[in-house]
């Protein structure tokens, strides 16, 4: 039967596959082609007896089977993706339906041939079916059937059939009934599968507990299996037999059979070991395990290691063996460490994960066993525990470096739980550094939070305590600058730090507080303030400018009046010092040490302004005044507009200190400089710098300045009086210094009737005064322009003047009477002539002697007196030629009397011109030039001669 | 090459000429108004002087820069000091720079409340005023000065030198014979009192103040001069001219055009002669 259907399906299977070709088809459709078309064929025929029949129940079997495969390996993809084994029946519906009809086929194909020769073969057949793809619990029915249906013991269906039930029974767990079959089964000693049906039969002895029997069994399917008739099982026997004789209770003799029976029996011992440790056999297991060891040891047999000290792992744990658990897991992280470092030597790391994870395990536990402990024992605890606790975390770290930080948190939490709290606080700081570089928040918050819970119980010596506690604010405020936990540590921190004194950390704080909570600005300025107070108690000046420039540039969003009382409380802390020294005397150090302020790019504008101001202020006291004026313009470029105005009343005392210090120079030019910035201002204060620019202007004969000052700055005046005043000082300057082209480009610029008329009479003066004859020209020719009637009157008596000295010369040289032959008559004419002459000189001339211009009333009058005083003397002293002595005696006589009457009226002249001078004190150049000896003006100046006066003789 | 020559000459014109003459009285006997005025002070009063007295003194002795230097560095100590300003002024005065002794003459009548000083600053603004050929000014400010402080003698002095130099002798001499000057001899005093009577025509009264003043005075060029027409009045001239001879030359341009017309005048006498 069996050899037809083989030829059947090998022919189906050969003409299909030549019809496939060239397609490749898998095993499974092949198989089910092969079954179709074969059954196709079958079904086709005319006529179906049962051995046609018999030969469809095996096609439909053999269908069956390649159905159930199919959907078990729906099943098992399915469930590598979900968990399917609540909906396991569904997947095998096909297979139940598929029996369900292959059944019905078989039960037919018995009721219809109810004697049929094969009918035994056909409840084989069904009893199989069942057994492996039925849920009717038939199985066991039809073998029996069969076995009672074929009597001979030796019949190979009947022994497949025991086999079968033997099988069923063992799967069923009726090992007693299975030991019954496999008995009888093992007696058939042709049977291939011999080891097999022994090793199945010693595992119902050991389910029944008759060890003996079944360490025998076993060892027989052992033996067997070396004989090569029969399938070789001893891979199957070499993994139970270990178990065997450790569930016998006789684990050393298993030992004994390993190291007896094979060469390389590493792979059953640890097995072996781990069984004998679960039945308790401590000593024995590490005997196994020791064994175990010294065959690797001696045969370099390093693949085995790693699986061999899990098994150590697993018996220590399994005895509690702490200690010697932990030695394994050191050696064992020396063996991983190797393995990552030696690669040549390529030992397995496959169970690193598992090491791990049993040396988390352990740890945890005992970590809380400590803790346990710990409350339990009223606080005492084995150092050794905490040891090996500690060293596991250790051995972690080493392996499992990615899960380091989860280690050290372990390690701060196990001195934590024994109340190691000066070992706890570090191992937090080691676990919250690793978190940051690991960036691992979780376990940086669980560290902190510890830590904080640490320090909040107030165990550790104060000093240190606030180390940990500063470290774990700082840290929690780093990692989450927002946090509900972060928003109450930003003040206390802020706070731990100003009480230390540590500014620039407690500002800090402050910064990363606005930064994260802008809205608790008021709170950041409140602190913040707290700083600036230090600041200005420790008298750390920088620090404080450095964070005023940050508060101008809006950090914190100070009011401007917070940052400028900061900044003058600044400036009161700067100078100080170098008012100190100035105090001191010692101005040049303390103008300096201003200076330094200035030139420091760390000060505002506001303290450089003052500092420079100061600087001013030190250098006029020292009486630098170029150094102040310098420090002045460099103050005032930096002060706002309000700074300015309060500075002015000083700025004005600086200017006028400056000239009263005799430099005029810049004096001039500090009140240039205010009176143009100030000009808009148009107040008492410009009208001084008015007042004192041109002043000093023309202390330094500068008329250029004063005129610049008067014509650019008189628009900045409050009182137009000071213009005038200028233009007067201005005026009297060029009159002083005698400088007539000043002077008239003065008259000609302000031509106000006060200076036109003033102007005449200055010319006037110098007119009779000067002796420069181009002077005197300009002043003649200046008249003649002013077209002034009395200028133009002035002119015209210049002029007569000019004449009359003329005239008077051709007069007083002119002779009377120089006939070589005296003539009575024709002297008298002679005489008459003259002294008509003289009387229209007279008459031409007598109005300049009352002259307005008074140095020409002088000099006309004197002029006269001359003219008479030579016309007296020259009447008197006439000696006509050829007269004879008596007659010159009469006449002499005559003429003295003419002549007396000619010198009285020349003395009455002078006369009255002493009288009048003396009278009135005339001080005209006129009365000068008339006082002569010889013709010799007084060499009496009175600015040569005239005397200084240094002190006081009542002193 | 031209402008050089233009330039040495003035150089040479300017350090020859000055606008004040020296009248360094060495003999303080001769100084009447020594208590008054260190300006003919000669160099040995001045030395023994030092600074004790006044720091002014400095001026005098040709320190004016330095000894302003110091002022300004006393500023805040002695700024309130009734002779600071008018110092300054002198010292400024001495160096010849009006417009800033001027100032600080003003500065010092504003500044004090002391009618001395007041005097003093009044009297050395006259001065300043005559330089100025303000003469009606200037006498003003020495009337002021005298009437503030009527027992100083210099303000008298000098508006005597005043009237002198406009022919007002006889106010000339009223003022020099007043009771301030009573029992003192004094240099200028005389040759003032010598000078007014030879311009009066009173040769007599003149000589005798003449003969008050020391014969090495007469070397002053301004003494000279007038010694020198007094005796060309008298007919002396070659005596005149021995006096003139013997003149140091002040370098004041005025003086040295009255000095030579008088030499030329002599020289025409004795030509005559």
């Amino acid at each position: 039967m069996k050899n037809l259907n083989t030829f059947l399906l090998f022919t189906i299977l050969s003409g299909s596959l030549q019809a496939a070709t060239p397609q490749k088809l898998d095993r499974w459709t092949v198989l089910m082609t092969l079954v179709s078309k074969e059954m196709k064929i079958l079904e086709n025929a005319k006529r179906k007896g049962p051995e046609l029949k018999y030969r469809m129940l095996e096609l439909h079997s053999e269908r069956l089977k390649l159905i159930h495969e199919k959907n078990n390996q729906d099943f098992m993809e399915k469930s590598k993706v979900a968990n399917v084994n609540k909906n396991k029946e569904s997947f095998f519906k096909e297979t139940r339906e598929y029996y369900q009809y292959t059944k019905e086929f078989g039960n037919k194909l018995l009721k219809e041939y109810p004697d049929a020769r094969r009918r035994a073969e056909v409840l084989y057949a069904m009893g199989l079916n069942s057994r492996d793809y039925g849920r009717d619990n038939i199985a066991e029915k039809y073998l029996l059937e069969t076995i009672s249906l074929v009597k001979d013991p030796h019949h190979s269906l009947r022994h497949h059939a025991e086999t079968a039930l033997a099988d069923f029974y063992y799967n069923e767990k009726r090992f007693q009934d299975a030991i019954g079959y496999y008995e009888k089964v093992i007696k058939k000693t042709e049977d291939e599968w011999l080891p097999k049906h022994y090793f199945n039969l010693s595992w119902c002895y050991l389910k029944v507990r008759e060890f003996d029997k079944a360490i025998k069994a076993i060892r027989d399917s052992y033996t067997l299996s070396k004989n090569r008739i029969y399938v070789n099982i001893n891979d199957q026997v070499l993994d139970n037999i270990g178990s065997f004789y450790v569930y016998a209770g006789r684990p050393s003799e298993g030992l004994e059979f390993y190291l007896k029976n094979e060469k390389d029996p590493i792979p059953y011992l640890m097995p072996m070991a781990k069984k004998t440790s679960e039945k308790g056999h401590e000593k024995e297991t590490e005997e196994i395990l020791g064994a175990a060891q010294k065959l690797v040891d001696k045969n370099d047999w390093f693949h085995y290691q790693e699986e061999l000290f899990h098994s150590y792992l697993d018996f220590y744990r399994h005895y509690n063996r702490f200690s010697d658990h932990e030695e394994t897991s050191r050696k064992m992280v020396g063996y991983y460490k190797k393995a990552d470092t030696d690669k040549a030597l390529k030992l397995k790391t496959e169970l690193r994960e598992d090491t791990i994870e049993k040396m988390r395990s352990l740890a945890g536990f005992l970590q809380v066993k400590l803790a346990k402990n710990m409350k339990e024992d009223g606080g005492s605890f084995k150092e050794q525990e905490m040891s090996i606790v500690l060293n596991f975390f250790n051995h972690l770290i080493a392996l499992d470096p990615k899960n380091k930080v989860e280690y050290l948190y372990f390690r701060g939490e196990t001195y934590y739980s024994v109340r190691r709290f000066l070992d706890a606080a570090p191992a937090y700081i080691d676990c919250v550094n690793e978190a940051k570089l690991a960036k691992n928040e979780a376990h940086a918050r669980k560290a902190l939070d510890s830590l904080l819970a640490l320090t909040g119980m107030e165990v550790i010596e104060k000093k240190l305590n606030d180390k940990y506690l500063v470290f774990a604010y700082s840290e929690h405020i780093g990692i989450w600058p927002r946090d509900e936990k972060s928003e109450q540590i930003y003040p206390k921190l802020f706070e731990i730090y100003r009480e230390a004194g540590l500014d620039e950390k407690a500002s800090t704080v402050v910064r990363s507080f606005n930064k994260a909570y802008p809205e608790h600005l008021k709170d950041q300025q409140t602190l913040m303030t707290k700083v600036l107070d230090m600041f200005i108690e420790r008298k750390e000046t920088k620090k404080l400018a450095s964070w005023i420039h940050e508060f101008k540039s809006g950090f914190l969003s100070f009011s401007r009046e917070t940052i400028e009382k900061t900044e003058i409380t600044l400036g009161n802390m700067l100078f100080l010092e170098y008012q100190g020294l100035a105090k001191k005397g010692d101005k040049i150090a303390a103008a300096k040490g201003f200076e330094s302020i200035y030139e420091n790019k760390l000060y505002t504008d506001k303290v450089k302004s003052q500092a420079a101001f100061y600087a001013a202020l030190t250098y006029i006291e020292l009486s630098q005044t170029e150094n102040s004026y310098k420090w002045h313009v460099l103050a005032f470029d930096r002060m706002t507009p309000e700074e300015r105005m309060s500075k002015r009343d000083e700025q004005l005392k600086m200017a006028e200190r400056t000239y009263k210090l005799q430099d005029f120079v810049t004096s001039y030019k500090m009140s240039e400089y205010f009176l143009k910035k100030y000009c808009s201002l148009k107040d008492d204060i410009q009208n001084r710098y008015f007042e004192v620019a041109v002043m000093t202007a023309l202390v330094e004969e500068n008329t250029e300045g004063a005129e610049n000052i008067i014509r650019l700055y008189s628009n900045c005046l409050k009182k137009p009086e000071s213009r005038e005043n200028a233009l007067a000082q201005l005026y009297s300057f060029y009159e002083k210094k005698g400088d007539f082209r000043g002077l008239r480009l003065h008259v000609y610029r302000y031509p106000s009737e006060e200076f036109k008329n003033q102007y005449r009479f200055t010319l006037q003066k110098w007119y009779w005064e000067r002796s420069s004859l181009n002077l005197k020209e300009q002043i003649r020719q200046e008249f003649k322009d002013l077209k002034h009637p009395e200028a133009t009157a002035w002119l015209k008596e210049m002029d007569q003047f000019k004449q009359a000295e003329k005239s008077l010369v051709l007069l007083k040289n002119e002779s009377i009477w120089d006939l070589p032959v005296f003539d009575g008559e024709a002297y008298n004419k002679a005489l008459e002539k003259h002294l008509l002459g003289i009387q229209s000189f007279k008459q031409k001339y007598q109005n300049l002697t009352s002259s307005t211009q008074t140095d020409l009333a002088i000099l006309s009058t004197r002029m006269f007196a001359a003219l008479y005083l030579n016309l007296g003397e020259k009447i008197s002293s006439i000696k006509p030629l050829g007269m004879d002595p008596q007659t010159y005696k009469e006449f002499n006589a005559a003429m003295k009397q003419v002549a007396g009457q000619f010198l009285a009226v020349s003395r009455q002249f002078d006369h009255q011109l002493e009288k009048a001078l003396k009278e009135k004190e005339t001080l005209a150049w006129g009365s000068r030039s008339i006082a002569s000896v010889e013709n010799v003006e007084n060499p009496v100046f009175s600015f040569f001669t005239g005397l200084t006066m240094d002190k006081s003789r009542e002193e | 090459m031209k402008s050089i020559i233009i330039l040495a000459t003035l150089l040479i014109f300017v350090s020859c000429s000055s606008s004040r003459i020296d009248r360094k009285i060495d003999d303080v006997a001769w100084d009447s108004l020594a208590d008054e005025s260190y300006l003919r002070w000669g160099e040995g009063r001045l030395k023994k002087s030092a600074k004790s007295e006044h720091k002014v003194v400095g001026c005098y002795q040709g320190e004016a820069s330095e000894t302003l230097n110091s002022y300004k560095k006393d500023y805040l100590v002695k700024n309130q000091n009734p002779y600071y300003w008018l110092h300054i002024g002198n010292c400024y005065f001495i160096e010849e720079n009006w417009t800033k002794a001027e100032f600080f003459y003003r500065m010092t009548l504003e500044e004090t409340k002391v009618k001395t000083i007041k005097s003093i600053a009044l009297n050395n603004l006259g001065l300043i005023h005559f330089k100025y050929e303000q003469w009606e000014k200037g006498k003003e400010l020495l009337s002021e000065s005298m009437k503030i402080a009527p027992k100083f003698k210099v303000p008298r002095y000098n508006i005597s030198q005043l009237y002198l130099q406009f022919g007002l002798f006889d106010k000339a001499i009223e003022m020099l014979n007043d009771s301030a000057f009573k029992g003192h001899k004094d240099i200028d005093v005389n040759f003032s009192l010598a000078n007014a009577h030879l311009y009066k025509g009173d040769l007599k009264t003149s000589l005798q103040y003449f003969n008050m003043i020391p014969k090495d005075s007469f070397r002053r060029e301004d003494i000279a001069a007038t010694y020198a027409l007094f005796l060309m009045k008298e007919g002396k001239i070659k005596q005149a001219k021995s006096v003139m001879d013997k003149r140091e030359r002040s370098g004041v341009l005025e003086l040295t055009a009255i000095s030579q017309k008088i030499e030329k005048m002599i020289a025409l006498r004795l030509k005559e002669e």
